[in-house]
């Protein structure tokens, strides 16, 4: 299975994407399904809104799309509340953009929603990369505190984290590596490091190209040794297994 | 002609080749790049011989038949040593320009000899290629900073902001005369805002490869296939403009 596991869908600050315009680069690109969440603003604050967008575009092509949702913990109570109205009508990911959102992941902040999360055995898709609230280790220390739940650590540091990658990871089983923006010469290395079982694909589009970046992922991965990592190493840890309706 | 504006002579490459290109240069023909600004990475490193650091950069420069343009570094923290070999870098090597990685060397772009050094740059009128997007000392609003305080002195963003600080690297470029940026970090919708906002005789293409063994200027080069913009300004960011500002 062939599954993009980070695409962003609707009007941001520098992008505009449509789900018609994902399916027609999904089919340009050979790849059969994509993960799509929020972004910018609905990350950061009209959760509700966002979420009710990514799961009306899924629902235009179900066999296509994967809706995630988004919480930010600030919300507390109420972003639990929305979390599992998400989850209860079929989203299968949680994203959480620290940065964006403004917390730490190893925080007491989020202990609710990734509770929450486990209950629904969602996999829980992390931003890292930025300084001060994207470091690896630090969901690495969030990632042993909650041993149960798979954790996707989105962009796999980029770019400066790169040096802590097969560390952070070596310490804890349910951490997956998720390579948009950490760049194909990078990635590779990474999942060499830390095995194919852990490796999953993402494009980050529409702030990449989606079709640019399978073709060059693809390129420098050879199928031979890294053919989970386009699809099945994701479908395995989500809870539909790949399919959501 | 496209010219890289941002490469490394890597310490894998050094430690396996010592100053021969010949390898170096098979993946820049492999990708049809004329020309390479080269910097040094184990100079940037605080226990490296320094001198010799540079002189290597020279030698893989003359070994280049006048392919890669060589670039000095110095250590702020090693004071009037830092002086004296930057102006034998300038006068004796014949050095295009000046790298500091304030992040890699741990100094502060407030370090008090980063005057020295920027006033012989402005003397010598020869660029300062920094990395920038990464706190606490490389951040590009610190090389802009020194952008602001240094009017006479050239200064170039050697990664446009990356991933996270792009938008700033924007800011300043278009806030100071004296700041250029290269391409090689930010994602794509990134590198098409600074594309779109800022003046396309301050902007350039670099790969950053040679930093290790990898070829990192697949990926970097054909990115900039997918942004939109006329023949003119892509002429000048994929050359133009680095033979320009770099004198080559």
């Amino acid at each position: 299975m062939t599954i993009d596991c980070y695409v962003t869908l609707g009007e941001e600050r520098e992008t505009v994407y449509s789900a018609e315009t994902l399916i027609r680069d999904l089919d340009k690109a050979g790849v059969e399904k994509a993960v799509i969440a929020p972004a910018d603003r609905e990350i950061a604050v009209l959760n509700k809104s966002g979420n009710d967008f990514i799961y009306n575009a899924a629902l235009k092509f179900p066999d296509r799309l994967i809706p995630a949702c988004t919480i930010n913990p600030w919300y507390g109570v109420e972003g639990i509340t929305e979390l599992k109205r998400s989850a209860e009508r079929g989203i299968q990911m949680l994203v959480l953009n620290p940065t964006v959102q403004g917390f730490l992941i190893n925080d007491e902040l989020v202990n609710d929603l990734i509770a929450t999360a486990e209950t629904y055995k969602l996999p829980v898709y992390v931003h890292t990369g930025p300084h001060l609230y994207g470091a690896p280790w630090q969901l690495t220390d969030c990632a042993l505190r909650f041993p149960d739940v798979n954790f996707i650590m989105g962009h796999a540091g980029a770019t400066d984290f790169w040096n802590d990658i097969s560390h952070a990871c070596s310490v804890t089983n349910n951490i997956y590596l998720e390579g948009s923006l950490a760049r194909p010469f990078i990635f590779k290395a990474h999942i060499k490091g830390i095995g194919v079982e852990r490796g999953i694909m993402g494009s980050a589009a529409p702030r990449n190209n989606l079709v640019f970046e399978w073709e060059q992922y693809r390129t420098e991965l050879s199928d031979d040794e890294f053919l989970p990592v386009w699809g099945d190493v994701l479908a395995s840890i989500l809870p539909g297994k790949g399919g959501w309706k | 002609m496209i010219i890289d504006a941002h490469t490394h002579w890597g310490i894998a490459w050094e430690d396996k080749y010592s100053s021969d290109p010949t390898e170096w240069l098979k993946i820049l023909d492999k990708h049809n790049i004329e020309k390479a600004i080269i910097m040094g990475h184990r100079g940037l490193t605080r226990n490296s011989n320094i001198r010799r650091s540079n002189d290597i950069i020279k030698e893989v420069s003359v070994h280049s038949n006048g392919r890669l343009i060589p670039i000095a570094t110095v250590h702020p923290d090693f004071g009037d040593e830092s002086v004296k070999e930057l102006e034998r870098c300038f006068n004796e090597l014949g050095m295009h320009g000046l790298k500091l990685h304030p992040w890699m060397q741990g100094n502060s772009t407030s370090d008090p000899m980063m005057n020295e050094l920027m006033g012989i740059c402005a003397k010598y009128d020869m660029p300062i290629i920094f990395h920038d997007g990464t706190p606490p000392y490389s951040l590009s609003s610190q090389v802009g900073g020194l952008a602001l305080r240094f009017p006479d002195t050239t200064f170039v963003l050697g990664h446009s902001g990356l991933l996270e600080c792009w938008r700033s690297a924007i800011s300043f470029l278009n806030r100071c005369d004296n700041l250029y940026g290269i391409l090689c970090g930010p994602h794509l919708a990134g590198i098409q805002s600074i594309i779109d906002s800022v003046d396309e005789n301050k902007i350039m293409w670099g790969s950053d490869f040679g930093f290790g063994m990898a070829d990192t200027i697949s990926y970097r080069l054909h990115l900039l296939d997918y942004i939109d913009m006329n023949d003119v300004k892509r002429n000048k960011i994929m050359g133009l403009n680095t033979k320009r500002l770099f004198r080559i």
